[in-house]
């Protein structure tokens, strides 16, 4: 297979997703899709489902704008990458680009069971990061599960939080009041999806 | 509102969903399906609209009997779609091949996706594009979720116009690939029980009259070829002339776009969408654009290559074909595959890829924690040895061929699991213990235990019945008790072995000392012996008890009890957990289902239920 230089184009922004299945990938994905179209913005995506997902390496590909012609990000070309689960970020490296991938980690460390079984222990943060290094241009590791599980008792609100400081940072080419009138008509103003992307954008880090 | 039921405007609609708007679309009245990823949400969505649009939806007990009764509907004067995924299109081709023949009335739509890279597909990489030249049917084949709904739509006139069945052909990048839509108007089907059905012997075939329909159905793919031509869904995309062209289909045609924007170059393409492929078009586009080579772009198998080689050689013009040469036949079509095939052709200089640059573990998938296929597992594998041979079938269950369950020594396809248990037991001697799901107990269980009992095999069939259709996304099926959002008769699984003369028994699999005396009891037995091993699925029975707001008990290991035999990590549930530098085991309260088997597996009563429980 072949890897070339993706040549930058005028209209084209590719965000990838992965995480545990169960975790809140696609959730994450839908709100931010969701979110481009309501500015106007041309959205595409590809998901999987079934068997592949149970509490397996979940991916959400989505590219906005009208420059991006399928629905799987090419390789190299991503802007950023998100990682509800650490390790999951690893098998993305291909899609990834030293000069621009922006990678917004959460710390939270969910052992597969494989590693239980075999007892390899779970690398430590900073072996995940170093790896990672030096295939993207930054990476951003929050307690986004910690602070979930502080603010709202539950681990699945991670999702929104690791997106609070997207925001905060301007890593995505969506405005932060189009996301949270996006989240408000999707989930609704009560509850804690709110919540959370207020106190992650305001929060110190 | 669901997008999907918006009046109009535009909106972002996964390629399954599609389907759904453009049946939706063509006033379409009735739907079936035996769900199968990637197209399971075909049939679901249609069954969460069923009421608001009064469009008919039934779950099947197979995808034969679904493309059955959709043919009925069909044959009565009613529009009717049919889904099922690449393996089901197998099942259903025995009542699929003959509807060309017999002919229908009323537009009938079979969808089906096909799954490169078997993303969800464990029997093999098919190309069901070749069953619509067997079949002589049209196939459409969309490369995005506008297309996707405009084909659907367009289908059901098509099917009208030839009183044909015409197939819808999705690949697991269209089916679960989601682009913008531009909605039409949504038109109200004809009413069930408004169908006619006219006796005639237009409905039945026996020879000479096959034949002479045979040759009918040679003249009508002449007039669909020509009806293709006419379609305007084969498009050529302008480039230049004098050097390579590409053809492709599908999600390759996305690709092609993919890699000629990333090479900076403007190279003639033409899409084929529209089974049978118009010759005289692809020669035209060869001819036009003066081209010396031609890449065929396609996923799986060489079905455009042959066709454009077969126009090439008719026409006796010079140009190179290249497809499978350079791009492989296997694995799902990316852009850089195209990237490497155009760089060989052109004399680009691409770099290779290197392999993957870091060492990745890979998280397979696992069965849910406190899953009911675990704990029938390890109690079988407790009674039955693991030296025992185990027939394996379609569902969850497969997770099981992973670490550290490792049972399950072949898997072939729905229900094979007990007729190829009998063969080995005939070869062999030796008695083999298959499992079954309960919906593969209906869907093909059901001839497979016939078999059995009648020529006198000497097998365990284990059923593990989680009471639905699971891995496709908890769908229902003839032993659940409900259908569609309905209540339904409940067949018992238990009842139709005895009938069928088996040695039958019903298990717990979460009282594992009392499975497992069942299990010796009925090892110690001779001839078919049915033991259907019943618990809800645990994804099902967890998501029930936060709509009911039922307690689940959460389970913890007591430390001080703990003699640290990891018996407990023996048992593969992604809950439990071994701190190597601690050296202690312990359970993720976050993902305990309560199941309680970590509890009777441990000697020394040290995993225990935490007093207070969660929602």
């Amino acid at each position: 297979m072949a890897e070339t230089k993706s040549k930058p184009k005028a209209d084209e922004f590719n965000i990838l997703i992965t995480g545990v299945g169960g975790q809140g990938v696609m959730t994450l994905g839908a709100i931010i899709a969701q979110a481009a179209i309501n500015e106007g913005k041309e959205v595409r995506t590809s998901e999987l489902h079934g068997l592949a997902k149970r509490f397996g390496h979940t991916e959400f590909h989505l590219r906005i704008g009208k420059d991006a012609k399928t629905t799987i990000i090419p390789n190299k070309s991503a802007d950023v990458i998100i990682a509800l689960e650490p390790l999951e970020s690893l098998p993305l490296i291909k899609y990834c680009d030293k000069e621009k991938t922006v990678a917004f980690l959460d710390s939270i460390q969910i052992k597969p069971t494989k590693m239980d079984i075999k007892e390899i222990p779970y690398p430590n943060l900073e072996e995940i990061k170093e790896k990672l290094k030096s295939h993207v241009k930054e990476i951003n590791m929050y307690d986004a599960s910690a602070e979930a599980v502080k603010q709202t008792g539950k681990r699945v609100y991670a999702n929104i939080y690791l997106l609070g400081k997207m925001l905060k940072y301007k890593a995505l080419p969506i405005s932060a009041r189009t996301v949270s009138k996006t989240i408000e008509k999707e989930f609704g103003k009560e509850g804690f999806n709110l919540k959370i992307l207020d106190s992650a954008m305001k929060g110190k880090d | 509102m669901l997008d999907v039921l918006k009046p109009n405007g535009s909106v972002l609609l996964l390629g399954d969903d599609a389907v759904v708007r453009g049946a939706l679309e063509a006033g379409v009245s009735f739907s079936s399906t035996y769900p199968g990823t990637p197209v399971s949400e075909v049939g679901d969505l249609f069954c969460q609209i069923s009421k608001e649009t009064g469009v008919h939806f039934e779950y099947c007990a197979n995808e034969k009997v679904a493309a059955e009764v959709a043919a009925g509907v069909a044959f009565s004067g009613l529009r009717s779609i049919v889904s099922f995924k690449h393996f089901g299109f197998n099942v259903a081709s025995d009542s699929i091949f003959p509807l060309a023949y017999h002919g229908v009335k009323g537009g009938m739509v079979i969808v089906f996706s096909d799954d490169p890279n078997c993303w969800s597909s464990g029997q093999s990489e098919q190309d069901t594009r070749f069953f619509a030249k067997i079949g002589h049917m049209p196939m459409l084949e969309p490369s995005n979720s506008q297309e996707v709904k405009d084909f659907t739509k367009y289908a059901f006139d098509l099917s009208e116009k030839y009183n044909m069945p015409v197939l819808l052909r999705l690949t697991t990048r269209i089916a679960y690939g989601k682009t913008m839509v531009k909605l039409g108007p949504i038109k109200k089907g004809k009413a069930l029980g408004t169908g006619k059905f006219s006796n005639s012997d237009k409905w039945s075939t026996m020879p000479p009259k096959i034949i002479e329909r045979h040759a009918e159905l040679h003249e009508i793919i002449e007039k669909l070829e020509k009806e293709s031509s006419n379609s305007g869904f084969n498009k050529i995309l302008n480039g230049n002339k004098g050097g390579v062209g590409l053809i492709a289909s599908g999600v390759s045609y996305t690709c092609c776009l993919e890699a000629c924007d990333r090479l900076g170059l403007k190279l003639p393409i033409m899409k084929l969408s529209f089974y049978p492929y118009p010759k005289k078009d692809i020669a035209k586009f060869i001819k036009e654009y003066d081209l010396k080579e031609v890449l065929t772009v396609e996923e799986i198998e060489d079905f455009i290559e042959q066709q454009v080689k077969q126009v090439v050689a008719e026409e006796g013009m010079q140009v190179k074909v290249i497809g499978k040469e350079l791009i492989q036949p296997w694995g799902e079509m990316r852009s850089e595959k195209i990237i490497y095939a155009l760089g060989k052709m052109l004399g680009i200089e691409i770099p290779e890829e290197k392999k993957t640059p870091v060492d990745v573990f890979k998280r397979d998938p696992i069965l849910c924690p406190g899953c009911p296929h675990r704990a029938s597992f390890w109690n079988i594998k407790q009674t039955m040895g693991a030296e025992a041979v185990y027939g394996g079938d379609i569902g969850c269950y497969i997770l099981g061929i992973f670490d550290p369950i490792n049972m399950q020594d072949y898997i072939v396809s729905m229900g094979s699991g007990t007729g190829i248990a009998h063969g080995i037991h005939r070869a062999t001697g030796k008695t083999v213990v298959a499992f079954m799901g309960d919906s593969t107990f209906f869907h093909s269980g059901l001839p497979e235990i016939a078999n059995a009992v009648y020529n006198q095999s000497d097998m365990i069939i284990i059923v593990l019945d989680n009471g639905i259709t699971a891995m496709t996304g908890q769908q229902p099926n003839p032993g659940a008790g409900i259908k569609c959002e309905e209540n339904a008769p409940k067949l018992s699984i238990e009842e139709i072995c005895r009938a069928m003369g088996a040695e039958v028994a019903v298990v717990n699999p979460f009282a594992t000392k009392k499975m497992q005396e069942t299990l010796k009891e009925m090892k110690d037995k001779k001839g078919v012996r049915v033991i259907v091993s019943r618990q809800p699925c645990r994804l099902m029975f967890m998501r029930n008890a936060k709509k009911n707001k039922i307690k689940v008990p959460v389970y913890y290991i007591d430390q001080k009890l703990c003699k640290k035999c990891g018996k407990c990590n023996e048992y593969g549930c992604p809950a439990i957990h071994y701190d190597k530098k601690k050296d202690m085991y312990y359970i993720d309260e976050n993902m305990c289902w309560g199941c309680s088997v970590c509890s009777q597996i441990c000697p020394y009563g040290a995993i225990k239920a935490k007093p207070e429980q969660k929602e």
